[in-house]
């Protein structure tokens, strides 16, 4: 079943088509992993999805509905779009009690997502000394304080050492294993290539490949298939 | 609703910036009417208008309080604009993606905290005022409905420029332009429009303050300057610098607020 849904997305700035007609599906329970070049439109399209950008025309859908529309967001869907997204005066913990305020989340769980990105011992350090994994690992505490079914994350690898980005890897991983629904999009392809289940990706706007990773690589690596595709258009 | 204004307030709570600015308008009150005596104490014999024997010039004094207006509108500012500029307005409005209600609890937070700096700052005015007065004997009792006037005034017009704050965050979403074009606004144009133009000077949100303050100081020093106020009446006053707030308020919803969140 698909929870996510891109219809005819059309997102344009002046004359220029950041995204251009994409449609495409995100399955239930599955790792899709969101791939493209820079300036493809993977991150427009995610904010299409999730309210922050208006589509030109066209729909971003999360169980079809609007982003917007969802009771209460925070419960539905995770979302990390930037590790830069904190009020860098105050503590991990406090800017996580501004968030889960807005869903009535209690400090109980708080202190639980904290905990599963490891970040307990630093919870009450201001963020402005965190280095960029602990920034990410916080947006990440953040979009899971609702304990979503769906997580969408936009480069959540970038900036991650090799230990980040295994930990990311096992961390993701066992989410799926839970049953989340998670869209995430990157550039780490080798990385991603043992983390994902399905894979869309976009070039110039346009959807070029969509499927289970072992259909599109056909063979191949993620990385020679990925390559493929893009310098072929 | 609830929970999103529990969410603004903590913003508030937890920012450092928030209590800075209140004691920056605590210092501003005590800036304002620690000298006030001192001036017309020197003046007395130079203006037709009296000495500190005059009660309207003591109130003038007390009223000098509520001069801590401007950080309200300052705060209201950095409620609004301060999302952009720590770049938390995506988590802001991941959290709660309905925007009007998000701003509307930003509204109703700044209107209470603008209240809070402005109660907050003008008791501390009072009591600067009191202090710098018992130095000169001459200086009589103000009028007893002026301590309600003013701090109905310094509530109303914290409120209000919170608002309005908010509303000029919400068009200007760059923090420093915004401030740095609240304060040029206040502190220069206005000025200059109330010295030169003072026809419309007295419609200009500074002079509306004054005017809900009803109190009006007049008379001409030796060297011929007159320093008589001309402010519109209370409750004219306060309509008018609510229906400031309100217009630029319906301004930002119609425009900006319905902008991409970057």
């Amino acid at each position: 079943m698909a929870v996510i849904e891109f219809r005819e997305l059309v997102k344009k700035y002046g004359s220029s088509a950041a995204v251009n007609n994409l449609s495409a599906e995100v399955q239930e329970g599955r790792i899709t992993g969101f791939f493209g070049p820079n300036g493809a439109g993977k991150s427009t399209s995610l904010r299409c999805l999730l309210g922050l950008a208006s589509p030109t025309s066209g729909d971003a859908l999360i169980k079809g509905v609007h982003y917007r529309d969802i009771q209460n967001p925070l419960r539905e869907v995770g979302a990390v779009l930037d590790s830069g997204g904190f009020n860098q005066g105050m503590s991990a913990r406090k800017s996580l009690r501004i968030i889960a305020a807005t869903a009535g989340i209690s400090d109980q769980r708080i202190d639980e997502v904290l905990d599963l990105v490891e970040l307990t011992d630093a919870a009450d350090r201001r963020t402005k000394g965190y280095s960029l994994g602990m920034k990410q690992r916080l947006s990440l505490a953040a979009a899971l304080l609702g304990n979503p079914e769906i997580l969408v994350l936009d480069e959540p690898a970038n900036g991650l050492d090799p230990i980040g980005i295994a930990w990311l890897r096992g961390f993701l991983r066992d989410l799926a294993n839970k049953g989340h629904t998670i869209l995430v999009s990157s550039h780490q392809l080798a990385e991603m290539q043992h983390t994902v289940d399905d894979v869309l990706i976009i070039n110039n706007g346009k959807l070029i490949a969509e499927g289970p990773i072992a259909d599109v690589s056909k063979g191949r690596s993620l990385e020679e298939a990925f390559l493929d595709l893009v310098l072929a258009k | 609703m609830i929970r999103l204004m529990k969410s603004e307030y903590l913003k508030l709570l937890y920012s450092r910036t928030f209590w800075g600015l209140l004691i920056l308008t605590m210092a501003l009150a005590v800036l304002s009417t620690a000298a006030l005596p001192y001036v017309y104490h020197d003046l007395r014999d130079r203006a037709d208008f009296g000495s500190l024997s005059n009660p309207t010039l003591v109130d003038s004094v007390y009223s000098n309080s509520a001069s801590g207006y401007l950080l309200a509108l300052i705060l209201g500012v950095l409620i609004m604009a301060g999302e952009f500029r720590h770049s938390t307005a995506v988590s802001t409005f991941l959290a709660a993606p309905n925007r009007i209600k998000v701003w509307a609890s930003k509204i109703v937070v700044a209107a209470l905290a603008g209240i809070f700096y402005m109660l907050i700052s003008t008791g501390t005015g009072f009591l600067s005022s009191a202090i710098a007065l018992s130095r000169y004997s001459e200086a009589v009792s103000p009028h007893s409905y002026i301590f309600i006037n003013t701090l109905v005034a310094a509530a109303l017009s914290g409120s209000v420029l919170a608002v309005l704050g908010v509303a000029i965050g919400t068009l200007i979403r760059n923090q420093m332009a915004a401030v740095t074009g609240s304060l040029l606004w206040l502190f220069i144009i206005e000025r200059l429009i109330t010295v030169f133009l003072p026809d419309i000077g007295k419609y200009l949100p500074t002079s509306l303050i004054s005017g809900m303050l009803s109190v009006k100081v007049q008379g001409t020093t030796s060297d011929g300057v007159n320093i008589s106020t001309d402010y519109l009446d209370a409750v004219p006053s306060t309509m008018l610098l609510i229906a400031y707030a309100a217009v630029f308020s319906g301004v930002a919803i119609l425009t900006t607020l319905r902008k991409d969140i970057d």
